[in-house]
């Protein structure tokens, strides 16, 4: 039926290993682990942004109130 | 005009896309920024210190798709945290969506810490309605969740012996994005007595602050911010037990087993015909579809291998590509007679057993 038990195993041994190998190489394998470390700090990640956009809020409240009370003052205090 | 008088002038538009780009700057440039510990988390934090080795923890798993971004991290953190001081984990959630969103986290963080499925985590799936199951826990778990995510019996398990009711579980800690809290605690608590704690999204932790406040909680995660300042309690436990080279060398091992069950799997759905199905009563058999021919094969192949090659940014030169090929051409010869037919059954038998032998040794 075919060419004997051992040479079918053995080939498909090799062609799976030599697929496996190419398809992790180290650098490869680096990649992936760099992405577990970024998905054991993605809250902190997302707080970056909060942080910084909080702070951009509070420069826009600080600026906003700047500039109306001192077109107020410009008209006479009214 | 004066200066500050433009500055009231300014277009909405402007002021939107700069919000816009201060959201997305830093999710591309990190700033690294610390966060300092505040009460309720460190609460949680301490509590699960104080469980004893193979202590058992139960994790509701409440949340749904909506509040992923939140709440998941926080799981993500606590599981590390459980693991790393091997403390048991049984998860159960009555929201459709959460016990299958965090079997992902479950099948990436056991392996990475050397934690196996049935032995030092269980994840108990969806089942509802949820009273019945929480009260039935206070009197015999393996009743009320007899199997797992997967359809395995609990009894069969090995950490399950020791684990029947709320007595073996030291703390129950929801992850949710509604109001499931105030069931744990109105009949868990309340009626058993296990300690409970919660991991929510910041829109619903104010109607929680009471239950922590009375001490019906006892600790409460709420919001990105907690969920960062525990990514930062586990980092450090972490680091203070040096487990990141065992980790990735775990994860690594893990990547090669499932690349190489996945190419396998492929190899085999490419080289045999699928088998048979037997014909209902008074019907005529299907006829058996023959496998492509082995050129086609070849080229499906090379493209399989070509596609690999390239998500690990590798490119296969042409002499490569043509070993391979042949390589692969020489096996699908060996077995194209192997098509499943009652003819030669027997032979795709023989190869099947063959490649399973192969796997397990």
């Amino acid at each position: 039926m075919f060419a004997g038990d051992g040479a079918v195993a053995a080939a498909y041994k090799e062609l799976a290993k030599g697929l496996t190998d190419i398809s992790l190489s180290p650098e490869y394998l680096e990649t992936q682990w760099d992405q577990v470390l970024k998905e054991d700090e993605r809250a902190r990640r997302g707080m970056d942004s909060q942080a910084a956009v909080h702070l951009l809020l509070i420069v826009f409240i600080i600026v906003g109130n700047i500039g109306y009370f001192s077109s107020r003052r410009r008209r006479g205090g009214q | 005009m004066a200066w500050y008088s433009k500055l009231t002038t300014i277009d909405n538009r402007i002021l939107y896309l700069l919000v816009a780009l201060v959201i997305a700057l830093p999710l591309v440039f990190p700033l690294n920024l610390k966060t300092f510990y505040t009460q309720p988390v460190t609460q949680v934090y301490e509590y699960l210190e104080n469980v004893k080795d193979n202590g058992v923890i139960m994790v509701g798993l409440n949340y749904d798709a909506a509040v992923r971004p939140e709440v998941e991290p926080m799981l993500r953190s606590v599981l590390r945290h459980a693991f790393m001081r091997d403390i048991k984990v049984l998860a159960y959630g009555w929201n459709p969506e959460g016990p299958y969103l965090a079997q992902r986290l479950f099948e990436e963080l056991g392996p990475e810490y050397g934690k196996e499925s049935g032995v030092d985590y269980v994840n108990l799936g969806y089942k509802f309605p949820s009273l019945p199951i929480i009260l039935g826990i206070g009197t015999n778990l393996h009743a009320v969740l007899p199997t797992d995510i997967n359809g395995a019996r609990v009894a069969d398990m090995p950490m399950m012996d020791s684990i029947r009711t709320y007595e073996n579980i030291d703390l129950v800690m929801d992850f949710t994005g509604s109001s499931t809290v105030y069931t744990w605690v109105y009949y868990a608590y309340t009626r058993f007595g296990v300690r409970v704690a919660a991991g929510v999204t910041g829109v619903i932790a104010a109607e929680l602050y009471p239950l922590l406040q009375t001490g019906q909680l006892i600790g409460l995660l709420s919001g990105l911010k907690d969920a960062a300042e525990y990514e930062q309690h586990a980092d450090e436990i972490e680091h203070e037990l040096n487990l990141t080279p065992v980790r990735k060398e775990n994860h690594r091992q893990f990547m090669q087993r499932y690349r190489a069950m996945e190419i396998e799997s492929f190899l085999q759905q490419l080289l045999m015909s699928p088998p048979q199905q037997p014909a209902a009563e008074g019907e005529q058999p299907q006829p058996v579809e023959p496998r492509p021919p082995v050129d086609e094969l070849t080229t499906q192949f090379v493209d399989f291998s070509r596609a690999h090659a390239a998500e690990a940014r590798h490119e296969l030169s042409q002499e490569q590509e043509d070993a391979w090929a042949a390589k692969f051409q020489a096996l699908a010869t060996m077995t194209k007679d192997i098509n499943v037919t009652p003819r030669c059954s027997r032979a795709t038998g023989r190869l099947r057993r063959l490649i399973k032998n192969w796997r397990k040794g």
